[in-house]
């Protein structure tokens, strides 16, 4: 790509929307995860009417509600301070972007440390499920372990990739990309994990708290 | 014919122009590959006993097929990272001075929209003689009662005869290569907003279809449960159903990844005086097909996701006897499944408005109405999936707003439909292939559009569900609308993607065969379906011999008149008429470029000061015109 002649079509361009093509592309991007998150969601909430008591005994053992709290906590803190290095990027203060995105990694570590501990030491553990020999009861007899493991497990996947493109992020704050006028990556990572952390909130009320 | 072939990749080296290469993003995406590859060949080996009729061997050796693959690639990948850490060239990567003048850039990653709509264009008419080939055994094994096939060979046809149909030929066809090589242009851009995502988005077509067709080396076959997999039928499917499932996981994320391009391309990249009133209606079908991509696709991949689950972990979500409900699959699916049938005909519909106007030489009637409908196809297609459900064990009530929504959707239709004819009354009509093309789209969709109203309504369809009377509208609809719509954009557009004209002689002969035969073929359907006469079996009683026949005489006529499209095409690359710049006398901007166009599609950056369809007009600033004849 010839970054002149790219400039010379987009100062010809009609208005379009006022935001820019990343922004605009992430805003679509998102809601067609909205979309797919909605429809796991509705696909579990609709199997749990039928399946009421299975849901009721198996929610009683196979969850703790109150790691998952702590962890519910930490990732909401964790966009916290998201918005903190985005804001301190804005008033030019690096040194305090980088320790605010540090800050923001280590909770997406401890979240996903927490979901897999919840995951391997619980009754329907992570041994239960996946490996041929070791399938018994758990997960394959009961709505509520599969859609818990289904709905946490894409989840966590998406805090996974998040925590990946984080170090990402934060590899270009320390070599200095990122200046008040210019922290576009930031800014769509940061959209990102909004999103994941609202969808943890929708699936921690669902599956630990109603 | 090695003639022809010669001259063909003469062609292609003689119009190569400047590459951009994808260093990095290529890498990551065999990494990526790799990644889904091993992926597989893992889910597969560990596909517990005792679900479905997973054969534990065959499992284990697909999976070791996927695992060399994936350490073939793992292998690329690391030799490009070494080369690359230590300065040296990558010997499997071109330099820009090799690809420069070659017609390898076609096979390897491109950023430029124009070439990526070439690869599309390749793959997806390849795929459509695959679809075509599945068609025929169909057709061979219902010419006459009895048994040639097993039942299960059977299954297995007409199930990739749809899968590849709907999601590597129509699909890619519509959206990726004429809607890439064609929407940049129209709006007057050099290129797509992500160029290198849209190139992610072809290099996921690939993959995909390898899963899906890697069935055919497993010992119990492909997937076998049609291509609306519904359990508990579908559950049973073993390795060839979750191969399926992970192959339409993978197209959905390509189709995902394009409509989120196309929309920014389309909102953010308009060239000065393109405002949304004046963006060709084509742009227009793409933009609505996008916004039903990105908004259907995930549902598509979630149902995908909760069946895949089911096999593979045995997760209860579709079983019923633990508590799942295999009617779910069917809201979800067709939750996107019906958007996806306006994936697959509105922009076949966008074509045929580009057309029409051009042949009759008059200003598209009723444009904004025309934009309207193709919102609001958009918007209805979203309340409608229940229709496919009639039958089912939904809550009776429920029937009756879905068979309102159903017919209702009716209306935009027939607006575009009388457009069509307004813009044709009194005009001066030139009956070239591309118009011809047009026009059968017109009258065969209006025979799919009417009997998709009688299968609409809640009685009818009681009788007709699951008979070949559905499959003869579905192919009314499909071939005779989007397929129609494909030949016609291919002979309208084949100029300016390849600077080559396409001979019209062939190009009539090709069409009549394909009408003649389209209709020999799918219009006794109507008959055997309202006799009675089931889909989706092996056999059938006797009484139908005599129309099957038939209907498999039709079919073979129009697999074979395909053959002239691509002789024609082979042949232009050999001696075809050179094509000028505007060979049609047309007035949307891809026309105001060179054919093919250059890298960034416009010498100068475009400002435009008049509709796209002003024929016999006047108009305001002569500059502005498209060179009549070149």
């Amino acid at each position: 790509m010839n970054p002149e002649i790219a400039r010379k079509f987009i100062a010809n361009q009609e208005t379009g929307t006022g935001v820019s093509n990343d922004k605009l592309g992430m805003w679509i991007f998102l809601a067609s995860e909205v979309i797919f998150f909605a429809v796991l969601i509705a696909g579990v909430f609709v199997l749990r009417l039928r399946n009421l008591e299975d849901w009721a005994i198996h929610k009683e053992a196979g969850t703790a509600t109150f790691l998952a709290t702590v962890n519910t906590f930490i990732l909401i803190m964790s966009s916290v301070f998201v918005v903190s290095a985005i804001d301190a990027i804005q008033r030019g203060k690096e040194q305090m972007m980088k320790l605010w995105l540090w800050l923001t990694l280590i909770g997406g570590c401890i979240f996903l440390f927490v979901q897999s501990l919840e995951w391997a030491e619980l009754e329907h553990g992570l041994h239960e499920i996946g490996l041929p020999a070791g399938i018994v009861g758990g997960a394959q007899e009961s709505i509520f372990a599969s859609g818990f493991y289904t709905l946490t497990g894409f989840h966590g996947t998406h805090v996974a990739i998040g925590v990946l493109l984080l170090i990402y992020v934060l590899i270009r704050a320390h070599r200095g990309d990122f200046t008040p006028r210019q922290y576009n990556a930031l800014e769509m990572w940061g959209l990102y994990w909004h999103f994941v952390d609202l969808v943890w909130i929708i699936l921690f009320t669902i599956l630990y708290l109603l | 014919m090695v003639g022809h072939i010669v001259t063909f990749v003469q062609h292609l080296q003689a119009h190569a122009r400047q590459l951009p290469r994808l260093g990095r993003a290529g890498s990551a995406f065999l990494l990526a590959l790799l990644l889904v590859m091993v992926g597989t060949g893992q889910a597969l080996a560990q596909a517990p006993e005792g679900t479905a009729n997973a054969n534990p061997t065959l499992t284990t050796m697909l999976g070791i097929t996927m695992g060399v693959l994936g350490v073939g690639l793992l292998t690329a990948v690391l030799i490009s990272f070494v080369v690359w850490a230590t300065g040296t060239r990558n010997p499997l990567i071109p330099t820009d001075e090799e690809m420069e003048h070659s017609f390898r850039r076609y096979f390897w990653f491109s950023v430029d929209h124009k070439v990526i709509g070439i690869q599309y264009f390749w793959t997806s008419l390849f795929f459509f003689f695959i679809g075509g080939l599945m068609a025929l055994l169909v057709r061979w094994e219902l010419a006459q009662p009895g048994l040639t096939f097993t039942p299960d060979q059977y299954n297995q046809f007409f199930t990739m005869h749809a899968t590849i149909m709907i999601f590597l030929f129509i699909i890619p066809m519509l959206v990726g290569a004429f809607g890439n090589y064609a929407v940049p242009l129209m709006v007057g851009t050099f290129d797509m907003a992500f160029p290198k995502l849209n190139a992610l988005s072809y290099w996921l077509v690939p993959p995909g279809a390898l899963i899906i067709m890697a069935g055919f080396l497993a010992e119990s076959g492909t997937a076998k449960a049609g291509w609306t997999s519904y359990p508990p039928v579908a559950l049973q499917g073993g390795a060839g159903q979750m191969l399926w499932l992970l192959g339409v996981f993978v197209l959905g994320w390509s189709s995902i990844v394009g409509g989120m391009n196309f929309l920014v391309t389309i909102m953010n990249m308009r060239t000065k005086g393109v405002h949304y009133f004046r963006l060709p209606l084509f742009v227009w079908a793409i933009a609505t097909t996008a916004v039903l991509a990105v908004l259907g696709t995930p549902s598509l991949a979630a149902a995908v996701t909760l069946q895949f689950m089911n096999i593979a972990f045995g997760f209860p979500f579709f079983d019923a006897a633990k508590g799942g409900n295999p009617l779910m699959w069917q809201h979800v699916f067709w939750f996107y499944s019906h958007p996806a049938v306006y994936i697959m005909i509105l922009p076949a519909f966008g074509i045929v408005s580009e057309i029409i106007p051009v042949f009759s030489r008059k200003p598209l009637f009723g444009y904004r109405a025309l934009v309207y409908a193709t919102a609001g196809i958009g918007v209805l297609s979203f309340l409608v999936w229940a229709h496919h459900m009639f039958a089912s064990a939904m809550f009776p009530w429920l029937r009756i707003p879905f068979m309102l929504t159903t017919m209702l959707i009716a209306v935009p239709t027939g607006i575009k439909i009388f457009n069509w004819l307004g813009t044709l009354a009194f005009g001066k009509i030139r009956l070239e292939t591309p118009m011809l093309f047009s026009l059968a789209l017109v009258s065969m969709f209006v025979i799919g559009g009417i009997s998709g109203v009688f299968l609409g309504s809640v009685p009818v369809d009681l009788h007709l569900h699951d008979t070949y009377f559905v499959v003869a509208h579905i192919h009314y609809v499909l071939f005779g609308g989007s397929a129609f719509a494909i030949f016609g954009g291919i002979y309208y557009w084949f100029p300016k993607m390849f600077g080559r004209m396409l001979n019209e002689s062939l190009g009539k002969i090709h069409f009549w065969l394909s009408f003649i035969g389209f209709n020999v073929a799918f219009l006794p359907m109507h008959a055997v379906g309202a006799l009675g006469m089931p889909r989706r079996y092996a056999d059938y009683d006797i009484a139908f011999t005599e129309l099957n026949l038939t209907i498999s005489i039709g079919a073979f006529l129009l697999g074979f008149a395909q053959l002239i499209l691509i002789y024609n095409m082979l042949r232009a690359f050999q001696v075809g008429k050179v094509a000028p710049a505007n060979p049609w006398n047309a007035r949307t901007l891809e026309w105001l470029t060179t054919s093919p166009p250059p890298h960034y599609n416009f010498e100068e950056p475009l400002t435009v000061d008049h509709d796209p369809y002003d024929y016999g007009r006047r108009i305001s600033s002569p500059e502005a015109l498209p060179v009549p004849g070149d």
